[in-house]
């Protein structure tokens, strides 16, 4: 009877059940790896998916049913504007709208909206509050409260419930007056605009102004009406740009965190490489029995490579379901914000996207199937004979570097490429390329690494049984290591990018905060800046102290982009430079041209050269200005704009300031310089001014910095974990693969304690070489990091710098776990005794 | 008298506790004489005030059509110390609406928006009312010009008194029932001309001026109310309130009688004196609501009764104002063998006050 | 008369499930004698050898290797005495792949840190075993008989009074096994020491001085 063609999968199962078995912790620990790969990044997708959905449906929330919106700078829109529209021929209805963060009853954050009821309907129905029948409130009562079902349902409110509203240092008492049915923003929380501006501070003011067209009239035509009256500065803009925008707002920021949940995939694909590799040496004499009986090689690939694509489902399925639980405590504890300060007061109701789902179970596969194919490939070309013998083991040479030598040089060449669609893919591609040259490149550097240290190894006999099986097979050895450098690699990377990071930021504000106290007041009603006189008083009552007054105020360049910061510092331009930590350009000061120095973000997204012009709306009229040089400025991503307050006042008339720089001589108490300077304020003002020394601003800017580096920590520390449980599982493979070979050395007379020895060196050495060589590829890593993906993403530029004692402490401890694990490992592999282990079969 | 106007909005039956609540003036049946054409203006302490033309127009081929034009104000029962521009400290509301029997049903279109921002302004000096694009100006002789850009159709009309302007209870103070009183006129017979997409019409129209901060006795859940310009010049306005129960609470009106008598003393019906009989219900499609649109109007004027049998022009004349906060009525142009006006009928749909 | 190699008294040896292995048994070995032990499957055989090489504690009588009592060591002076004085032969050869010919047969000196005479050791006695000149290969050119020589050659390299060797031609076939017995006999003779060989093969056994049966009731003289 002739065989079947058809692969026997009957007999893989047997197989596969006694492998299963027989090492069950092998494979959980490759299972394990992707669940985490998977599970990190599905998790962090959709908690930022899922707060962005939710932030963009509050929004859209707000806006209903508008055609346009008219947005204005953070401290809001002189609600005169609203008239003014309203009357426009082609304006049907305009709604305006007031919006807080805010916090209801003791602790549970909103998202206060004001607005009007009596044009709530036909602008934005979702925020018409439907009055329930108990309490007798109307939409524009005073104290009147709708809150969406869900959230009064959450909080046990019923209607009629009294409940206090806190914002700012604002607070006034509401009654639940009925619900919102149709407001899908499930923080959201409607109260009448007057309650809104007199409650809250905000009298004056509006957050933005919905517009609904008359019927039949032209979008076109009224776009054009409204841009005709908006003030400078103002954003028009209609959903779909306000779309774009809330998405370009954290983009970055979000695709990095993917990335970064990536690494970890990335680690576990490297992890079942390992694994695969060296069960498929583990089990070299079972293929090769199989291809003796009469299997075909390609029956063999299939068999492995099956092993993955299970291994993969499990894993991605596990991963799945952990992140999933992942992203719900995440949501719960953190918010949807995730530390990047993006979505801060969001709480998604989480979007389980099949999508996103079905992306990171196909990674998860991806990378089981690709660190199986290698082995499955290895595996099926064992030669069965010599294999039987127990020879070949898919040992092999040293091999060429050219290929991992190509892979780094493709690397290095990506990272030289510009942004694709404002992401940086090549830098993320540049990153992955170095990674995999690295690996590839480490047989090579591990073979010539041990032929350095053969000489005369005999002379120390421990060092000689472990070194020699490296030596024999490195490629076999660094297969075993590709996990652990691709993990070590990657987090050092993110740890030098983070140091550099806080470094620079460390130094930036230490150029920045060369006065030793700073005034700051907040826009209150009616009297949003420090008056011509209030400045006066305060250089009164500094007495010797210098002070020097400044503006910061938003500016809007384009609709669809966010409001970058206007900075009117300093007396001349010479002053402004001396206090800004400027990178480039530094141009001569010219004193018959009004100038202006940008930041790094805005240079880059306003694609503009020191020497170059700039248009802005300055004073009510655009006016040109020469760019004189680049500053860094790491608090505005989307960019600043500064100009000395001589020009400023000269250019506008305007004579108000919001902040203060202070230089004290020395030996002046600052506390009681500070007490001084607030009571020279009338009481209303001195409410709203803050004064903070220098050295207070730097922790707390710090302390800021590390909370919104929190998750990167976080997934820095698993991948540092799946790492050490990386090397841990390989070298106990490993050690166990070579119980005869203990048991023969013992009846050779080598102690136990000396076989520990062995493989605590031969453990040793392999964490050496892989945080050795994953110091290496991190560094470059870091450094594609810091060059090419920050500025990219973020458009500001750092200096590098190395955490030297992070990086010593995370390497001591991969080198720790390689050691112990393979010590561990070791006393495992004898404690059947050498009389079972030299037995032939077992 | 238009109560069913009062939108839910300004309905609120227990007011909040407010550190400075509005002070409603009260009306007491000694109040000073009506004084034109002051009181033409908006008089804003008051609670509630509406000014409110409905009549009747004709085009060239003499084809028939009733109209209404209404613009409110109210004060609702906000704190007056809020010192936001946009305080909800007056609301002015408008409604126009057609019952032209070839369209089969009523169209009207409606405008609310709070005092201030050029939005919507009453004078309190003149007549002269303003919704976004909505006009309503008064002049000198009592007559006035309406300008409505509505949804659906676009009118402009001026209304010329030809007859002098009649108080709706004596001294203008119209009782409503235990505690419940307006001040109240009108200018009945006005003659109207009127272009209507384009379209010149003429007729005759009704207008109602009424201010009031307690507008209902306690009980009330709607009313049925009826103005008519009669064929000889007389001019009859007759309500009733009705309780839960559709039981009469208080019943009113005023008649001034034809011909060389109109410019005399107008007959004050008193309590009792008016019964509403329904013939036949129109069951509304659209709230579920049943009206009584055939009525036999039957007042007892100087002990002597007479008869009204009011018919509608069409039956759908139900007016659905909750996109500006208000109740479902049903607010329609009838006629009868003596004359045509307008009938309103409020509460039908659910009690007045309790609308969502 | 010299002193003994191996002396075995009164060894009795009990699995963990109460069964007795082969009795009791004594026995005495002098310098560069060579004894053959057969037995069937399961008689204990390689228990035997594991006792005498100090891998395996017996319940009673004692192990005396050159006059040392095993019993007296502890697990590492045992250790210590089998590096310096046992040579291994296993039927598996056990033969590292990562090591070359030469380093496979020096392993023992190695392993005592006389490295320095290793390789001058080493190949010397692969010419004895018929691999002169192929110090340098790797295990895995060589045939079964050849890795057994190997073998042989690493288990005398260190000069030891005693080898044992537990079927070292049960992975062989006849032809190669009588030519692997014939030089095992031969350069272990050279070098003074005495074999204990446990093996179900009469073949083998024959090469031996002595061939002893192991029972169910201790060590008989075999019929051969």
């Amino acid at each position: 009877m002739r065989s079947s063609e058809a692969t026997p999968w009957k007999a893989f199962l047997w197989l596969l059940g006694g492998e299963l078995r027989a090492h069950p912790g092998r494979a959980a620990l490759a299972l394990a790896a992707l669940a985490v790969g998977v599970a990190l990044g599905y998790a962090v997708h959709i908690v930022n998916q899922s707060a962005l959905n939710e932030f963009s449906r509050a929004m859209a929330s707000v806006s209903g049913q508008g055609d346009y919106e008219i947005t204005g700078p953070p401290d809001g829109i002189d609600e005169s504007l609203y008239g003014k529209i309203a009357g426009l021929p082609d304006v049907g209805d305009a709604l305006p709208v007031g919006e807080a963060d805010a916090t209801l009853g003791a602790s549970t954050p909103i998202h206060l909206i004001g607005t009007d009821a009596l044009h709530a309907l036909t602008v934005s129905p979702s925020l018409l509050g439907r009055p329930a029948a108990g309490p007798a409130r109307t939409p524009l009562d005073d104290d009147a409260l709708f809150l969406p079902p869900a959230l009064a349902a959450r909080l046990n409110l019923a209607p009629g419930a009294k409940i206090e509203i806190s914002s700012g240092d604002h607070r006034a008492a509401f009654v639940l007056a009925g619900d919102l049915p149709a407001l899908e923003d499930e923080s959201g929380a409607v109260i009448d605009i007057a309650a809104f501006q007199w409650r809250f501070g905000h009298i004056g003011h509006l957050s933005r102004i919905i517009v609904k067209s008359r019927p039949g009239a032209d979008l076109a035509a009224l776009a054009k009406e409204l841009l005709a009256i908006l003030p400078p500065g103002m954003g028009l803009s209609s959903p779909s740009d306000r779309a774009r925008r809330d998405d370009a707002l954290s983009r970055a920021y979000r695709v990095n965190l993917d990335m970064l949940a990536l690494v970890a995939l990335i680690t576990g694909g490297f992890l079942t490489f390992s694994g695969q590799s060296l069960s498929v040496a583990r089990r070299a004499r079972e293929f090769a029995l199989l291809r003796m009986l009469g299997l075909r090689r390609s029956t063999i690939l299939r068999y492995v490579l099956a092993e993955g694509v299970a291994l993969g489902l499990l894993g991605a399925g596990l991963g799945l379901a952990l992140g999933a639980g992942l992203a719900t405590a995440a949501v719960r504890l953190l918010g949807g914000d995730l530390g990047g300060g993006y979505f801060h007061g969001v709480r998604p109701s989480l979007d389980f996207a099949p999508g996103a789902a079905l992306l990171f179970a196909g990674l998860g596969l991806a990378a089981a199937l690709s660190g199986s194919l290698w082995p499955a490939r290895a595996a099926a070309g064992l030669p069965p004979v010599e294999t039987l013998k127990g020879f070949s083991s898919g040992g092999g040479t040293a091999g060429k570097p050219w290929l991992g030598a190509g892979f780094l040089l493709l690397g290095g060449g990506c990272a030289l490429m510009p942004p694709v669609m404002n992401l940086p893919l090549f830098g993320y591609l540049s990153v992955g390329l170095i990674l995999g040259g690295g690996v590839a490149l480490m047989p090579w550097l591990l073979g010539t690494m041990l032929r350095l240290a053969d000489r005369g190894l005999e002379r120390r006999p421990v060092l000689f049984l472990a070194l020699k099986p490296l030596s024999f097979a490195p490629r076999q050895a660094s297969i075993a290591l590709a996990g652990l450098v691709a993990s070590t690699s990657l987090t050092i990377a993110m740890a030098v990018m983070v140091a550099s990071f806080r470094h620079s930021v460390d130094v930036w504000l230490g150029d920045l905060l060369s006065a030793d106290l700073y005034l700051r007041v907040t826009p209150g009603p009616g009297a949003p800046d420090l008056t011509a006189e209030e400045q006066a008083r305060l250089s009164a009552a500094a007495g010797g102290a210098h002070i020097s007054f400044g503006k910061t105020m938003p500016l809007m360049l384009a609709p669809d982009r966010p409001a970058m910061a206007l900075i009117a510092r300093a007396d001349d331009a010479a002053d402004l430079r001396s206090r800004l930590p400027v990178v480039k350009g530094a141009l001569p000061v010219s004193p018959d041209r009004p100038q202006v120095l940008l930041s790094e973000p805005a240079a880059r997204l306003l694609g503009k050269h020191p020497g170059e012009s700039i248009e802005l709306p300055l004073g009510g009229t655009q006016r040109t200005f020469l760019i004189t040089g680049i500053f860094r400025d790491y608090a505005r991503q989307f960019g600043s704009i500064a100009i000395d307050g001589n020009s400023y006042r000269a250019l506008t008339g305007d004579h108000t300031a919001n902040e203060a720089a202070i230089f004290t001589p020395p030996g002046l108490d600052r506390a009681e310089l500070a007490r001084h300077l607030r009571a020279s304020l009338p009481p209303a003002t001195a409410d709203r001014t803050q004064i903070a020394d220098s050295a207070t601003i730097r922790a707390s800017a710090l302390d800021l910095f590390d909370r919104s580096f929190l998750l990167t920590y976080a997934i820095e520390a698993v991948a540092t974990l799946v790492g050490m449980a990386g090397v841990a599982a390989t070298v106990s493979a490993q050690t166990l693969a070579r119980t005869r070979e203990f048991g023969m050395l013992r009846h050779l007379g080598v102690r136990r304690s000396e076989i520990g020895a062995m493989l605590l060196t031969e453990g040793t050495a392999l964490g050496v070489t892989g945080v050795l060589c994953g110091l290496g590829l991190g560094g470059l890593i870091g450094e594609v990091l810091i060059d090419v993906v920050n500025p990219q993403s973020f458009n500001w530029t750092m200096d590098t710098v190395w955490p030297i004692r992070l990086l010593a402490a995370a390497g001591l401890a991969l080198v720790a776990a390689a050691a112990l694990a393979a010590r561990l490992s070791g006393r495992a592999a004898l404690a059947n005794g050498p009389v079972m282990a030299v037995r032939e079969d077992f | 008298m238009h109560r069913k106007l009062i939108p839910i909005i300004f309905a609120a039956m227990l007011e909040p506790a407010l550190a400075a609540p509005p002070d409603y003036p009260a009306i007491t049946a000694n109040a000073p004489a009506l004084d034109f054409p002051q009181d033409h203006a908006a008089h804003p302490a008051y609670r509630t005030e509406w000014w409110y033309l409905t009549g009747w127009l004709k085009d060239g081929s003499g084809a028939q059509m009733g109209f209404q034009v209404t613009f409110f104000r109210s004060r609702p029962a906000v704190d007056q110390d809020n010192p936001s521009s946009f305080a909800a400290k007056q609301v002015v509301m408008a409604h126009a609406a057609l019952s032209d029997p070839r369209r089969g049903r009523l169209i009207h279109d409606q405008r609310v928006s709070r005092l201030g921002f050029g939005r919507a302004a009453a004078s309190d000096s003149a007549l002269d009312l303003a919704l976004d694009d909505w006009r309503w100006q008064g002049d000198a002789e009592g007559g006035f010009s309406i300008r409505v850009p509505a949804k659906g159709f676009a009118l402009t009309l001026s209304a010329t008194p030809t007859q002098p302007i009649l108080i709706e209870g004596p001294n203008g103070v119209s009782a409503k029932g235990d505690g419940a009183a307006s001040r109240y006129y009108s200018e009945p017979h006005m003659a109207i001309r009127a272009e209507l997409d384009g379209q010149k019409l003429t007729g005759e129209a009704w207008f109602d001026h009424e201010w009031s901060s307690t507008l209902l006795p306690d009980g009330a859940v709607g009313w049925d109310w009826a103005a008519l310009d009669l064929d000889d010049g007389a001019s009859l306005m007759a309500f009733r309130i009705r309780d839960a129960a559709g039981k009469t609470l208080w019943t009113g009106g005023t008649w001034r009688d034809s011909g060389r008598d109109h410019e005399g003393a107008p007959v004050f019906l008193g309590d009792n004196a008016v019964t509403f009989t329904p013939r036949r219900r129109w069951h509304s499609p659209h709230s579920g609501a049943d009206y009584p649109v055939d009525s036999d109007l039957e007042v007892t004027l100087n002990g002597e009764k007479r008869l009204f049998a009011l018919h509608p022009l069409l039956d759908d004349q139900e007016l659905d104002s909750r996109l500006a906060g208000g109740p479902i009525y049903w607010e329609g142009a009838v006629s009868c063998a003596q004359g045509r006006g307008y009938l309103e009928l409020t509460g039908y749909d659910q009690p007045f006050g309790r609308q969502k | 008369m010299t002193s003994p190699v191996l002396s075995l008294e009164g060894l009795r040896r009990v699995l963990p499930n109460g069964r007795e292995l082969f009795g009791t048994v004594d026995l005495t070995l002098a310098p560069g004698e060579f004894v053959a032990i057969l037995g069937e499957s399961g008689v204990g055989k390689s228990t035997l050898l594991n006792v005498v090489g100090g891998l395996d504690i017996p319940q009673q009588g004692r192990v005396l290797i050159e006059g040392q009592d095993l019993a007296a060591l502890d697990e590492d002076g045992r250790t210590l005495l089998r590096r310096d004085r046992i040579g291994f032969v296993f039927q598996a050869f056990h033969i590292l792949p990562h090591l070359t010919l030469w380093q496979n047969v020096a392993l023992p000196l190695v392993l005592q840190g006389r490295s320095g005479e290793a390789r001058s050791s080493a190949e010397p006695l692969l010419e004895a075993v018929g691999l002169g000149g192929r110090g340098g290969e790797r295990p895995s050119v060589l045939s079964g008989g050849e890795l057994q020589r190997v073998a042989i050659a690493r288990a005398i390299v260190h000069r030891p009074a005693l080898i044992l060797a537990d079927e070292p031609t049960g992975n062989l076939d006849p032809a190669t096994a009588e030519g692997v017995l014939a030089l095992f006999r031969r350069v272990v003779a050279e070098t003074g020491a005495a074999i204990m060989l446990v093996t179900h093969s009469r073949l083998a056994a024959a090469t031996a001085d002595r061939v002893l049966t192991l029972t169910p009731k201790g060590l008989a003289d075999a019929i051969v």
